[in-house]
């Protein structure tokens, strides 16, 4: 990193009133992208958000942005999607000086909607883990207070959109690693419906399960990225051949009439005091713009945390098996441990656990959907914690204290359905807390008409962390 | 029933994949792997969902367009 410059006064500005800036010509991409380097570079040594930063290209680009929705928008992303020829190192030491074949197709869409790449951000190792630690090259820190973690595995992504480095940043959740950091930091994160957004090119961690979604302050703005990086792409099968809606317009609509489901069980039980107080206020904002509020109850949640932790522990150790094996030093112990336990799985279970999902899901929907547009519930059931009350990457302790920061995103994986996490206020820590909008398969734009609703009613992402002195 | 055991972890991770394991990890792995692996069995007997012939893919997609 170059001498520290001067730092520019915090902006306040969305994504979305950036672009309109931008539009206007009242701001210019170059300038935009000069003050997100100057923050990157003045927040860095606090909080760790950048593994790499491309300050020549990131310039080149924004001198003569290209036209588009995102034209002249500064972003960066997890260092796990590729940009061909670049080096992409997953969080983890075995890639330090890998260099990716291929470009991500979501990159090569935003490149072509005009956004400015300043670099790689930090992420979990192998995106195995949901605090934001990583023995390799540091733990990314929490903007609002730096001894408390970001979340994980996409870290870096939300810090960076939390400090205002960049307008929006792409993450991946395989078991909340987008939801989870959005929540710590304090900025909306959402994990699409598996198979919405194209996944070529980028790290697999456990197919079956893998999203690839935007971060951002707000949903608006979550809604403008999405748009340019979901629908159906030739370089991935499995990316769903489904109409994308328009979701710029829902994130603007009505919510009146509307209905949210909260869940009598599993969601809310073992909650903190403080972050189910916040909750409960958020509830409250939504039935005041006349959402309705119902119960309902879910079929058996507890076996769909077992569920998921099979597909991900068996696909994330058959990936890493060679690997395991010929550099084990080069794994922290707490999620080589993880991947040892995938490695005994039975195949039956696993092949159990996949053949129980279109089941499961119908099931589940039918339960959860049939008087409701949307769920709301929790997204961490506790404050947010310190780097050193979980710092067990080479620990015992590892699995557990992963499982419960992500105790209430992993079902959404198993089940493939759209989940986002919104920020509601503070707790007496002064750390975010968040709730969690969960919908039907591709019902991405109830969730942001919804999310956006609430934001255009509070103010909670307004609210920006004091940068470092 | 006779669950896991350490010697068949060990035997699994390092004759099969070649990952060295020591007794006592493998001992915690093959009590974690047999309640997983129970978990699941249970799941399945208990759900008791008919073998589709749509995929998961297909699933979710039929899911959308039923709203």
């Amino acid at each position: 990193m170059t001498d520290r410059p001067p730092l520019l006064p915090p902006t306040s500005l969305t994504l979305t009133e950036a672009a309109a800036s931008l539009a206007r010509g009242t701001v210019t991409a170059a300038a935009l992208t000069d003050q997100s380097l100057a923050r990157a570079e003045a927040w860095q040594g606090a909080i760790n958000a950048f593994i790499r930063r491309d300050d020549v290209a990131a310039r080149a680009t924004a001198a003569s942005p290209r036209p588009g929705p995102l034209s002249g928008i500064p972003m960066a992303h997890k260092d796990m999607l590729y940009r061909q020829g670049s080096v992409s190192t997953c969080g983890s030491a075995l890639r330090r000086d890998w260099r990716a074949p291929v470009t991500a197709s979501v990159l090569a869409r935003l490149d072509a909607a005009g956004a400015v790449d300043l670099g790689t951000l930090g992420m979990s190792e192998w995106a195995g883990g949901a605090t934001g630690h990583n023995v390799h090259f540091g733990a990314v820190r929490n903007p609002w207070n730096t001894a408390h973690v970001a979340g994980g595995s996409s870290s870096g992504s939300a810090a960076a959109v939390a400090a205002g480095i960049v307008f929006a940043a792409l993450g991946s959740d395989t078991g909340g690693s987008i939801r989870v950091p959005a929540a710590c930091c304090g900025v909306v994160g959402l994990k699409p419906t598996w198979g919405r957004v194209s996944r070529a090119g980028a790290m697999s961690r456990a197919p079956s399960l893998d999203c690839i979604g935007p971060i951002a302050r707000t949903a608006e703005d979550v809604a403008a990225v999405l748009a340019v990086i979901a629908g159906p792409d030739p370089a991935d099968p499995t990316a769903a051949d489904i109409a994308v809606p328009d979701y710029g317009a829902a994130a603007r609509g009505d919510v009146r009439g509307m209905t949210l489901g909260i869940p009598e069980a599993w969601f809310f039980e073992d909650l903190a005091p403080e972050v189910a107080a916040l909750l409960e206020a958020a509830r409250r904002v939504f039935e005041a713009m006349g959402v309705r509020v119902v119960p309902v109850s879910l079929p058996d949640l507890h076996v769909l945390f077992t569920l998921q932790g099979v597909v991900t522990m068996a696909e994330a150790s058959a990936l890493h098996a060679p690997m395991m094996a010929a550099h084990p030093e080069a794994y922290a112990r707490g999620l080589f441990g993880r991947q040892q336990v995938g490695l005994a799985i039975p195949a039956a279970t696993y092949l159990d656990a996949l053949r129980l999902r279109p089941g499961v899901v119908a099931a589940f929907c039918r339960a959860a959907f049939a008087a409701a547009d949307a769920l709301f519930l929790p997204v961490l059931p506790i404050e947010v914690p310190t780097l050193a009350e979980t710092d067990v990457e080479d620990s015992a302790d590892y699995g557990a204290v992963h499982a419960r920061m992500v105790r209430n995103t992993r079902a959404f994986n198993y089940l493939g359905l759209p989940a986002m996490s919104v920020p509601c206020g503070f707790t007496a820590n002064g750390l975010p807390a968040a709730f969690q909008l969960a919908g039907p398969p591709f019902a991405e734009a109830a969730l942001l008409r919804l999310g956006a609703a609430y934001q255009r009613a509070t103010a909670w992402h307004r609210s920006t962390p004091r940068p470092p002195a | 029933m006779t669950a896991l055991d350490a010697s068949a972890v060990k035997a699994i991770l390092e004759g099969l994949h070649g990952v060295a394991v020591t007794e006592a990890r493998a001992a915690e792995i093959a009590r974690d792997v047999t309640a997983l692996a129970t978990a699941v069995r249970a799941a399945a007997s208990r759900l008791a969902l008919e073998e589709g012939t749509e995929g998961f893919a297909a699933t979710l997609a039929a899911l959308a367009r039923s709203r």
